[in-house]
Parts: C-alpha cells; sequence; structure tokens
C-alpha cells in the first residue's frame, strides 16, 4: 500500500507535485519488480485482519476479510508495467495538457487511478482486488467524462462505467460463488479460504490451486469472473465502452485505457487461472471470447477515420490475444503479451495524442504529410506499429508469436480451439494493415489532405521524452523474456521464454509474412498520398457503413436499453407512483374518511346519542342471547 | 288465579319498551320525548309488577311491587327535572325542538 | 274457552300499545298528552288486572294525575299557541329496526326466566307496606334522595338570572 500516490492538487504547479510522485513511485515499483525477479518471494508480505466471524452456522470455518499486499512474480511484473507507464504519462501530460482548464481535477484524477490500480495489483486477496477494481472503474469515469460539458463526453463515461458495471456485478456474482465453493475446502490445517479472508497464496503456496472441482457450479463462477474480466477489458459483447471512451483526453486513453486498466480484466483471469482454476467448459469460453473479439475489433478498425479510435480498437483487439492465451492454460504467455502490449499501446497514443496536439484534429483523412513536420513522432508512431504487427524484432513479435504457438501447440488436445486460432491468425493481417493505414494516411505524402490544417510541429520536451523511451522499450521489451529475471517474474511457466521448434519457426514465419503483406496494401492503398475510394455503389461501401457502425451492435444495445431499460424503468415507476403512493396514500385517505364519518357522531343531537345507546344494548342482547350459547354449546360439547 | 300467563305480558312490556324507544329515537320536540321515555319507563314499571305477581316463591317476590312503587316515584321526579330543562331550554332558544340544542353550553 | 281475565287482559294490552304510538304520532301536541293520560289510566287498570291494587291507585294518582298536569304545563309555558303541529322527524329505517330488535331479544330474555309457569297471585296491600318500611327501606329511602336531587336541580334550572 506503500505506493498509493498523493491524492488531491489544487495549484498549478501541482502536476509536477504529481509527476514527482507518480516518478517515486515508479522508483518503487522498478525496485520491487526487480527484486522479485531475481529471487522471487523476497518481499515480505503484510496483511492485516479487518473483520473476523467466528465459525458458525453458514460458516463453518469461520469467515475473515483482510487487508494486505501480496508480492509475488505476477504482481511485480504488473507493477512494473503500472507505475512505469504511469509516470511517462503523467510526465508527457505536462505538456500535452497546459492548455486545458480543470487541470487540478485531472491530476488529482490521475494520480488516484495510478494508486488505484497499484495497490489492484498488489491486493492479496480477492475481495481487495474487487475493491480496487471498482475504484479504478470510478476514476477511469471521472476521466473519460473529463470534458464533462461536452455531451459526448459525459455520455461516453456513463456508458464506461455501466457496461462494465455488468461486468462487475458478474464478477461480485463469481466471488460469492467460488465463496459457497471452496469456504469449506482447503488445505488440511489451514481452513477454508473464506475462513483466511480470501487469500491468494498463503505462506508462499497458492491457497487453492489444483483443488478445484470441476462441478456446474466452478463452471458457472468461472464465467461469472470471464464477465467481469470482458467488461473491465472490453471484450465481446461488452467492449461497446472502449471506443467511446476516447472522448477523454490521449494521455488518459494512453494510460488507462491502453495499458492498465484494461489489462486489469486479463490480469484477474491470469490470477483465477492460476490460483482458483477454471473448468473446461470456462476454458473454451475464454478461448472462444478471445479469439473472435482479436478478429472482430480489428475488422472494425480497418475503416475508421478517427486515429484514436482505431487505435481503441486495437486495444480490444491485442486485449483479446490476451485473453485466448490465458483461456488456453498459457496465462504467463499473455500476461507476457501484456507486458509488451502496455509498452507500444502507450507508444502509439503518445504519438497520436502529439499529432492531434499539434493539429488539433483527429480526423486521417485531414492529415498528412506529417513526417516532415514532425519527424520524431512519425517515428514513434512507425516503431509502435512495427511493434504492434508483430515485426521482428520489435517486442510484439516476441509475444504475440508465443500467444499463436501456444494456442497452436494446445490445438490436438483441445480441437474446439480451432476457429478461435484462425480468426486470431488473420487478425494479424488486419492488424498490420489498420495500423499502417493509420501511419500512411497521417505521415505520408506531401501535403495534408485538408488545406487548412495546422502544420505540424513536436511537442514540448516533456512530451518528447516518454515518446522516446517508449520508443525503446517497444523496441527491447520482447527481449527482455530471455532473461532469467523476467522469466521468474513470468513464473517460468511454459511458453517463457519463447521456443522455437519447427512449428514455432513456421507460425512465426507466417505470422511475419501475413504482417508484411498487411503493411503492403496499406501502402498500396494509402502511401504517398493517394487515397483509395471504394466504389461508390455497392457491396463494398454497404461493407464499410456495417463496420463503421460497429456491425449495429451498438446501435442494438442502445435499442435495448432504451426499450427494454426504460420499459422496466417506466414499470417500476408506475409501480412506484400509483401502487406505493397510491397505498399510503390510500391509507391517508382512509383514514380522513373515518376519521370524518366518525365526528359526525358528535351530532349533539340527542337522538343520536340515544340511538348509539339502543344500538348498543341490542349489541349486549345479541352477544347474551345469541353468541354466548353458541359459543359455550361449542366449548362445553367439544 | 285465572289462567292469566305470563307471555302476554312479557310481550306487552317488551313492546312498550319497544314503542317508547322508537319515541325517543326520532322524536325532535322535547314534550314529545319526555313522553317517550315515560312510556318506556311505565313498560319497566311494568315488568316488576307481573313479576312480583307470578313468581312469588322467587326470593324478594313481594319486592316487586315495593320497587315498583318507588319506580313511579322516580319517573315522575324525572318528569319534573325533564321539564325544568324544557323551561330552561325553551328560555334560552326560543324553541323546544331538541335538534336546536346541540352545544352543551346553551 | 277464554278466561275473562285473559279477555281483559288482551283488550288493555290493546289499548296500550295504540295509545302509546298514538301520543307518539300525533299532530298536534296536545292531543299526545290526551293520548298518553288514557295510556297511563290502561296501565293502572293493568294493575288492577294483576291484583296489585295499591300500585294501581299509585299510578292513577301519580302518573294519570301529576305526570300528565306536568307535561301539559310543559306544552302550555313554551308553546305560544297551544294548539300547534310540531314538525315530526323522518322515520328512518334505522329507529324501526333499533326498535323491533329491542323488542325481539327483551321477549326471548325475560321469557326465559323462571316461573313462567306460574299463576299470578296477589298481596295484601299492608304486605306491602311492611315491606317497604323494613325490607325495601333502602329504596324509599333511596327515592328520597332522589327526589331532593331531583327538585333542587328543577328549581336551579328554572331560576332566574341564567343566561
Amino acid at each position: 500500500m506503500g505506493l498509493a500516490g498523493t491524492r488531491l492538487k489544487r495549484l498549478e504547479w501541482g502536476g509536477w507535485l504529481a509527476v514527482g510522485a507518480a516518478g517515486f513511485a515508479m522508483v518503487l515499483g522498478v525496485l520491487i519488480g526487480v527484486g522479485e525477479a531475481a529471487s522471487p518471494g523476497s518481499w515480505t508480505n503484510r496483511q492485516m485482519l479487518w473483520l473476523h466471524l467466528q465459525p458458525s452456522g453458514p460458516f463453518p470455518n469461520g469467515f475473515s476479510l483482510v487487508m494486505g499486499t501480496l508480492v509475488d512474480p505476477l504482481s511485480a511484473l504488473m507493477l512494473i508495467v503500472v507505475t512505469v507507464v504511469g509516470f511517462l504519462v503523467l510526465l508527457y501530460s505536462i505538456g500535452y495538457m497546459h492548455q486545458d482548464r480543470g487541470l487540478p481535477r485531472y491530476y488529482a484524477e490521475l494520480s488516484l487511478f495510478l494508486a488505484s490500480m497499484s495497490a489492484l495489483v498488489l491486493a492479496n486477496n480477492l475481495l481487495e482486488f474487487f475493491l480496487f477494481w471498482e475504484l479504478v472503474g470510478l476514476c477511469s469515469y471521472f476521466l473519460i467524462g473529463f470534458y464533462y460539458d461536452k455531451p459526448s463526453a459525459a455520455s461516453a463515461a456513463k456508458e464506461a462505467f455501466l457496461v462494465t458495471r455488468v461486468g462487475d456485478v458478474m464478477f461480485l456474482a463469481g466471488i460469492f460463488l467460488f465463496f459457497d465453493l471452496y469456504s469449506g475446502a482447503g488445505p488440511a490445517g489451514l481452513g477454508g479460504w473464506a475462513a483466511n479472508g480470501f487469500v491468494f497464496v498463503h505462506n508462499g503456496t497458492p491457497f487453492l490451486a489444483g483443488s478445484m472441482s470441476s462441478s456446474t457450479l466452478a463452471t458457472v463462477a468461472g464465467i461469472m469472473i470471464l464477465g467481469g474480466a470482458a467488461g473491465k477489458s472490453a471484450q465481446f459483447p461488452l467492449h461497446v465502452w472502449l471506443p467511446d471512451a476516447m472522448e477523454g483526453p490521449t494521455t488518459v486513453s494512453a494510460l488507462i485505457h491502453a495499458a492498465t486498466m484494461v489489462a486489469a480484466g486479463v490480469y484477474l483471469l491470469a490470477i483465477t487461472s492460476v490460483f482458483l482454476g477454471f473448468t473446461a467448459f470456462d476454458d473454451l469460453l475464454i478461448v472462444a471470447i478471445g479469439g473472435f473479439t482479436a478478429f472482430f475489433a480489428a475488422t472494425m478498425a480497418v475503416v475508421h477515420p478517427d486515429i484514436k479510435r482505431v487505435i481503441a480498437y486495437s486495444t480490444i483487439s491485442q486485449l483479446g490475444y490476451m485473453v485466448l492465451a490465458v483461456g488456453a492454460g498459457f496465462s504467463s504467455v499473455g500476461l507476457y503479451h501484456l507486458f509488451t502490449h502496455a509498452f507500444f499501446k502507450a507508444l502509439l497514443f503518445l504519438a497520436a495524442g502529439s499529432v492531434i496536439h499539434a493539429v488539433g484534429s483527429q480526423d486521417l483523412f485531414k492529415m498528412g504529410g506529417l513526417r516532415k513536420s514532425m519527424p520524431l513522432t512519425a517515428t514513434a508512431f512507425a516503431v509502435g506499429g512495427l511493434a504492434l504487427a508483430g515485426v521482428p524484432p520489435f517486442a510484439g513479435f516476441w509475444s504475440k508469436d508465443d500467444i499463436l504457438a501456444s494456442v497452436y501447440s494446445q490445438l490436438g488436445a483441445h480441437p474446439d480451439y480451432w476457429p478461435f486460432f484462425v480468426l486470431a491468425f488473420a487478425g494479424v493481417f488486419l492488424t498490420a494493415y489498420y495500423i499502417f493505414r493509420a501511419w500512411f494516411l497521417a505521415f505520408s505524402g506531401d501535403r495534408s489532405r485538408d488545406p487548412a490544417l495546422p502544420h505540424g510541429h513536436e511537442g514540448p520536451w516533456t512530451m518528447r521524452v516518454p515518446l522516446v523511451v517508449l520508443s525503446a522499450f517497444a523496441v527491447g521489451a520482447g527481449l527482455l523474456a530471455f532473461l532469467p529475471g523476467m522469466q521468474n517474474l513470468l513464473l517460468r511457466a511454459p511458453g517463457i521464454p519463447p521456443t522455437y521448434d519447427t512449428t514455432g519457426i513456421l507460425i512465426s514465419a507466417t505470422s511475419v509474412g501475413l504482417a508484411g503483406a498487411g503493411i503492403l496494401l496499406a501502402w498500396l492503398l494509402w502511401g504517398n498520398g493517394r487515397v483509395f475510394e471504394l466504389p461508390a455503389a455497392g457491396p463494398a461501401q454497404a461493407g464499410r457503413r456495417v463496420l463503421l457502425q460497429r456491425y449495429y451492435l451498438k446501435a442494438a444495445y442502445d435499442w435495448v436499453g432504451a426499450k427494454g431499460v426504460y420499459t422496466v424503468a417506466r414499470a417500476a415507476d408506475f409501480l412506484d407512483r400509483y401502487v406505493i403512493d397510491g397505498t399510503v396514500h390510500g391509507f391517508e385517505r382512509a383514514f380522513a374518511a373515518l376519521s370524518d364519518r366518525l365526528r359526525r357522531m358528535q351530532s349533539g343531537f340527542v337522538s343520536d346519542y340515544a340511538a348509539y345507546v339502543v344500538a348498543g344494548l341490542v349489541v349486549v342482547f345479541a352477544l347474551l342471547l345469541v353468541v354466548a350459547p353458541f359459543v359455550l354449546d361449542r366449548i362445553g360439547g367439544g | 288465579m285465572n289462567g292469566l300467563s305470563e307471555v302476554g305480558f312479557v310481550a306487552l312490556s317488551a313492546a312498550l319498551l319497544a314503542i317508547g324507544l322508537f319515541g325517543i329515537l326520532t322524536r325532535r320536540n322535547f314534550v314529545l320525548l319526555l313522553v317517550a321515555i315515560e312510556i318506556a319507563m311505565n313498560a319497566a314499571i311494568l315488568n316488576f309488577v307481573y313479576f312480583a305477581a307470578f313468581a312469588p316463591t322467587v326470593p324478594g317476590g313481594l319486592s316487586g311491587q315495593a320497587v315498583a312503587v318507588v319506580l313511579v316515584g322516580f319517573a315522575a321526579t324525572e318528569v319534573a327535572v325533564g321539564l325544568a330543562i324544557v323551561l330552561a331550554l325553551n328560555r334560552a332558544k326560543g324553541t323546544i325542538n331538541v335538534a336546536e340544542a346541540t352545544e352543551l353550553r346553551l | 274457552m277464554i278466561s275473562l281475565a285473559e279477555a281483559a287482559f288482551v283488550l288493555l294490552a290493546l289499548v296500550a300499545v295504540v295509545t302509546a304510538a298514538a301520543s307518539l304520532l300525533a299532530r298536534e301536541l296536545v292531543h299526545t298528552i290526551m293520548w298518553i293520560a288514557v295510556f297511563f289510566v290502561d296501565l293502572a287498570l293493568v294493575y288492577f288486572l294483576l291484583d296489585a291494587p295499591f300500585l294501581g291507585v299509585l299510578q292513577l294518582g301519580v302518573y294519570a294525575g301529576a305526570v300528565t298536569v306536568l307535561l301539559l304545563f310543559g306544552i302550555m309555558v313554551t308553546r305560544k299557541r297551544i294548539f300547534s303541529r310540531e314538525a315530526a322527524t323522518g322515520i328512518g329505517p334505522v329507529p324501526v329496526a333499533l326498535a323491533l330488535l329491542t323488542f325481539a331479544f327483551v321477549v326471548t330474555a325475560v321469557g326465559e326466566l323462571p316461573g313462567a309457569e306460574a299463576a299470578p297471585q296477589g298481596y295484601d296491600p299492608s304486605a306491602l307496606s311492611a315491606t317497604l318500611f323494613s325490607t325495601d327501606g333502602a329504596w324509599v329511602l333511596l327515592l328520597g334522595v332522589i327526589m331532593l336531587a331531583g327538585v333542587s336541580g328543577a328549581i336551579y334550572l328554572v331560576r332566574e338570572g341564567r343566561g
């Protein structure tokens, strides 16, 4: 917890304060990470007991809530990613955001995010993890809606929150199901999982690894966890929020929606796979969603005119690859890709940000020839693009091909993985194509397509330094996997480091070939200032429209939401207004009427009072003469 | 002594009581109210008298007549007081319609 | 063959009920008084039939005498014209129902009391006075107290000087 950043800023120079804090955090994070890499388990984990219920009734082994830290290889790896990228993005922000208003809020929210994300990866139990998961989602909401007076931004923030909320609810349900599964069981002598506060690791051994059953309950729990991860990591069908999240500042997109928060979903899947366990059905589902999303998102990226959204779809697609790897049983390989992806995706975003900062527009079709005026940015973008496409020796090559090889190795045992493998493989081609389409559109050629566009220029040093650093990482991060330290961090699982036997080389060669083909196609269509126009009428245009409309999925969700949810809301309102309020008011009216009637008894008329007396007399008579014998009969006889 | 049965007297007394009650409940004129009260009271007194006549072996059989005597006195007193009320009401409101006398304060 | 007493009783009962109802339903106030006077006399005859002569005389004296005159005074003092009409209230279903119910219940209740089969029997007036001053003396004293209270109250109510 010591890495929690400072919270609120009030002054302009608070930006530097935030950067300083992030830098401090980075130093700590790297130290921890390297230390863990050198000798795993060397850092002591602390935890404190928050709440403990004695064994009773529903809790045969008691029930605890703890708050603590866990520094194990996976969390150390994530920590490095989070703190390094976080620091660089904050540094970049100084230059990028210096004209915007509301800066204290920005730095405060960004710092809060950094703190929450760090705490999330360091959480030692599932409940604490969930706590920071929610907190991170909240920061995302704030930051997407940073330009809150833009209605599109406000609604995008709401959309992000609500869609991830669906995932969060499923996640929570998954936690409950796992609690139910494992509350009684556990290694002998250690009590139940819940009795120990849902911690992942106890005295160095994973608490639950291997003790998973393959009952229906476990499968459903796994599906719920997957739901949570899909929401956070924008996998199909909960992917719709991420493209719209580009309404936020580009730095936000770089940090949160490329490198860290969306990675939390993958991290969750990895953790669950390692410590809790997925059933075979769950694995298949994860593979399916991951593979499908990888392809699906890439198709939408190929036609989009907005530079940020292209990169956003790319993120969704790459997350699909990571999810695919986890589902195939290679969590470490998935996290490896997460590691490299964080760097080159952040690089791409920041480079795009540099462009946006210079020319004030995000529309690719207005740009052109920017490599002359912004050479550093052009190079950075190219480096990132090559890494993304998976061209050796850039980082993405090692990790992405590792994924493909690992999944391929499982195809024998799981033939139902085949379609998704194919989809993922095809995605390689699309990935290369769309990212270089973007590069060619923006940077190649001689002049901008839109004459009114301002001239490009490089940003201040606060923006350039992160670009350079990230470029270096984009080049070298993949090779880190060959270091023993890094391998420790990745648990020395199968697939780490990437090995190259015959099949491996074949796969890599094919993927590189596909990537090259994609880049070539992009050059043919868009290079040198060419503009490739589809025929105005015909199926191609329709296809393009479908892709642009994101397969009308978003529209479908909107319609469902508007009709379905609104109807439910209307019904609930009706219920509230007429039934509940009606009941309350009904009581009101009934009492008022009753009291009114009763009040009339006080008429002051003697005859009325006499009538009451006689009526009472009659009642007494009735009781004595009719009811009493009847009752006595019953009592006596019965 | 001569074939009289009690049932007839019971019926008569009950009938008179009913008539008297009816009068109390429906009449607005105070004097008529008093009359109705008297009818009812007479029904009650009649009760005592024929009980005394028909049940002498029951302890206090003769006391029935004694009580009836006393009750007659009661009734007379009550008429006197009622009359006083009528006079007072008339002085205050100028009417003997009981519908006017709905407040405790005259 | 109905005995003389029974026939007399039936006649007297009918008269009682008729006059009582008539007095309440009469249009003119004075007619009320006349009907009620007949009613009182009729009741006195019933008492004579029941072999309670003292009570019969008492009824004649007190009721048919004093009470009737009192009621007449009441009318005279409060009405500007003696022969006036008084509006009657509506006869709603409630009073009728209540009255009928009372009748039914009383008949049922009283009819179940012991001694219903015996023959009536009369007393010597001297025996009556004997009880009045011994066993039932308390009743007499009570009567005295009540009368005192009543008279004082009546005087108070009609005194001058009150608003």
